[in-house]
């Protein structure tokens, strides 16, 4: 019985271990959709890259398998806040801003910020609705004035028509 | 007599009212983030980068190596007080400098922080004010080999002196470059956009940048329920402070290795400050007289430290400006940022725009005063109790993430760009992998690319010959095999020994 659940956390550490290799051969197989038809000169150099990313991943994956520790340090921040890699939080704070700049053109920017800062309290606990509300307000304005007037950024305005 | 007028007007335009303006302005938000344990170096000056858009290509810069330099001033600071580094380049500090507090001497240390810090500063700017154009005569020989095998290096050398797991370190470095190839190659073709004209010029750098140093950082900042919450009761005086500006006579020749360390690391592509301070703290600790103090509150052990990682960054500017190829992934915004005003990094540039390049040093120099001035005030004054909490922090900075990424080009592509690479970049730092080499790879992708197709061009089928042919590219991939044979073998040795400690431990 006692046995069990360190097979299940060597599974998960071993998806855990296969995820960032996952993304980097989706992003092989797409750049190579779209790369078969150039040159020479145009395709020399990125084949070769991809096989060294390939030997590097299989390098790694086998010193992953072989249990070998020391020869597999941690990078600088590896696991280093402890949650596990798939925590609601974290994904929450990329999915939030994703739909609010897809809402740009009908919300409007100043609008979508605001909502975005104060969701983004939301998010983490929310200990006082009216206080988060004028804290997103308080950082959207000037955030908002210095990249519109100063740096000359242009918003989508949306149906409030401020931008 | 050409370079001396040069350096005159650039030191005459590094003293107007808004360049001076752009080094307060830079100080003390680099000194306020280096204080915050996750904003490093890198997070601040790419959080900050489109901030420069309007900028003069000087003001701009100004600005940005302000905060880059400060952050270590910062850094150290938190480092002593709370043994908490504020960014990874004081993490040695911790190891002698919140001992040093344990034992009522935190004035004096901060103090030796500080000195140490500027002292090793103004002597990297200094040598690079007196070398930058001879450096630059010999780079202008460098053709399209040389150029080549310099910009691969950035990226080799991130996975030979890491800690970290070179396997991975590899696959990502080469993993930027991958990515950083997509665009229009010179030959005119569309490689992997998919038809997507956002992605014509290649992959937009200041997208990458926010999403890999920053986006990824506040996803792993969303764990904890305060990114600093600590309580600073130590007494300190402004004069017990400034007492540490006058090193004593006994660490003189540690400071002096450390800074001609900490410079020569910065030379080198891609090293970086904090592979600076733990090369010196291991040097000094290795040659030092007392030795047996390091680790229990020794003085030499902070002016290692901190004279190395504030002297890497002159070597690391000049990598950056003279050759094009960021000495560092900090200053790979910088280098961002002159390529977002219409200017290319390299030897070229140093010859061309030698006001400018002048301006920026004297820039550097004069700023230290303003970072002296910051670090102890903030010395001085940080007390009682110093608490951020996430659910603060984190909104305001994703906020500032997303304007930061449209606004380079008005356009919702570059957010969602963002926000695809700090996923991937929390993805990788979770498991060991490097973002910040994928970000080296992306920003020397390019160069590499050019100077390969350009190579073709100019030698057809043999062109892989003058690697080998011409004695400079050789001697540099000499070099290169040299780095990475001996980060190979030092691994090995280390693994070994490991292992008859381990069996030793085993049999006794």
């Amino acid at each position: 019985m006692s046995s069990s659940p360190q097979p299940q956390q060597q599974k998960h550490q071993l998806w855990r271990e296969l995820a960032v290799p996952g993304v980097m051969l989706i992003a092989i197989a797409l750049f190579v959709g779209d790369a078969l038809h150039l040159s020479y000169e145009a395709l020399v150099f990125p084949a070769v890259l991809i096989v060294v990313v390939l030997v590097a991943l299989v390098w790694g994956l086998a010193v992953y398998l072989k249990g070998d520790a020391s020869a597999a340090e941690p990078a600088e921040g590896d696991d280093e806040e402890g949650g596990p890699i798939v925590a609601a939080t974290p994904w929450l704070l990329v999915l939030l801003p994703a739909a609010l700049v897809f809402s740009f053109d009908y919300l409007g920017v100043l609008t979508a910020l605001v909502l975005l800062v104060f969701a983004g309290q939301v998010i983490f606990s929310l200990r006082s609705p009216l206080r988060s509300l004028l804290i997103a307000i308080a950082v959207v304005a000037p955030t908002y004035a210095v990249f519109k007037y100063v740096l000359y950024a242009r918003f989508p305005a949306g149906i409030l028509g401020i931008g | 007599m050409d370079a001396l007028i040069h350096m005159q007007q650039g030191f005459i335009n590094s003293l107007q009212f808004q360049a001076l303006l752009m080094m307060i302005l830079g100080t003390l938000i680099g000194t306020f983030a280096g204080i915050i344990p996750g904003l490093s170096s890198g997070m601040s000056v790419a959080l900050f980068l489109p901030l420069t858009f309007t900028m003069t290509p000087l003001h701009g810069i100004i600005f940005l190596i302000s905060i880059y330099v400060s952050v270590g001033y910062g850094g150290a600071l938190t480092a002593i007080l709370l043994n908490t580094p504020g960014s990874p380049q004081n993490a040695v500090t911790t190891l002698d400098g919140f001992e040093l507090t344990k034992q009522g001497r935190a004035a004096e240390a901060l103090g030796y922080s500080i000195s140490s810090s500027v002292y090793g500063g103004v002597i990297s700017y200094v040598a690079m004010l007196l070398s930058i154009g001879f450096v630059a005569t010999v780079a202008l020989k460098f053709g399209p080999p040389e150029m080549f095998l310099v910009a691969i290096s950035g990226v080799t050398v991130l996975g030979a002196v890491g800690t970290a797991s070179v396997s991975k370190t590899i696959a990502s470095g080469v993993f930027g470059l991958l990515v950083g190839t997509i665009g229009i190659v010179p030959t005119g073709e569309w490689r992997a956009t998919y038809g997507e004209p956002y992605l014509a010029e290649g992959l937009p750098i200041i997208p990458v940048l926010i999403g890999m140093f920053v986006f990824s950082e506040l996803m792993l900042m969303s764990f904890r329920e305060y990114v600093i919450d600590s309580t600073i009761t130590v007494k300190r005086s402004l004069r017990d402070i400034f007492r540490g500006f006058s090193l004593p006579r006994w660490t003189w020749p540690a400071f002096a290795r450390s800074t001609g360390l900490g410079v020569i690391v910065g030379l080198l592509p891609a090293a970086g400050g904090t592979a600076a301070s733990f090369a010196s703290y291991s040097l000094a600790r290795k040659v030092s007289k007392r030795s047996e103090e390091y680790g229990k509150g020794s003085v030499e052990g902070v002016i290692a430290s901190e004279s190395a990682n504030n002297a890497c960054s002159g070597g690391d500017i000049m990598t950056t400006l003279v050759l094009g190829v960021p000495g560092s992934a900090t200053t790979g915004i910088l280098l961002g940022a002159l390529t977002m005003h219409g200017l290319q990094a390299g030897p070229n540039f140093v010859a061309q725009q030698q006001t400018l390049v002048y301006g920026i040093i004297w820039a550097a120099i004069i700023s230290q005063v303003f970072m002296v001035a910051a670090a102890v005030f903030a010395a001085y004054s940080l007390s009682g109790t110093l608490s951020v909490p996430t659910r603060i922090l984190v909104p305001i900075l994703v906020l500032f993430s997303v304007v930061g990424a449209y606004a380079s080009r008005n356009a919702p592509f570059d957010v969602y760009l963002m926000l695809v690479c700090g996923a991937v970049g929390y993805l990788m730092k979770r498991t060991g992998y490097s973002p910040a080499a994928v970000v080296m790879g992306v920003i020397l992708s390019p160069i590499a690319d050019n100077e390969l197709i350009r190579m073709f061009q100019l030698y057809g089928g043999d062109w892989y010959l003058a690697f080998v042919t011409r004695p400079i590219a050789a001697s540099i991939l000499a070099l290169l095999v040299a780095t990475l044979a001996w980060s190979a073998f030092s691994r090995f040795s280390a693994r070994r020994q490991r292992a008859i400690g381990a069996e030793n431990g085993a049999t006794s």
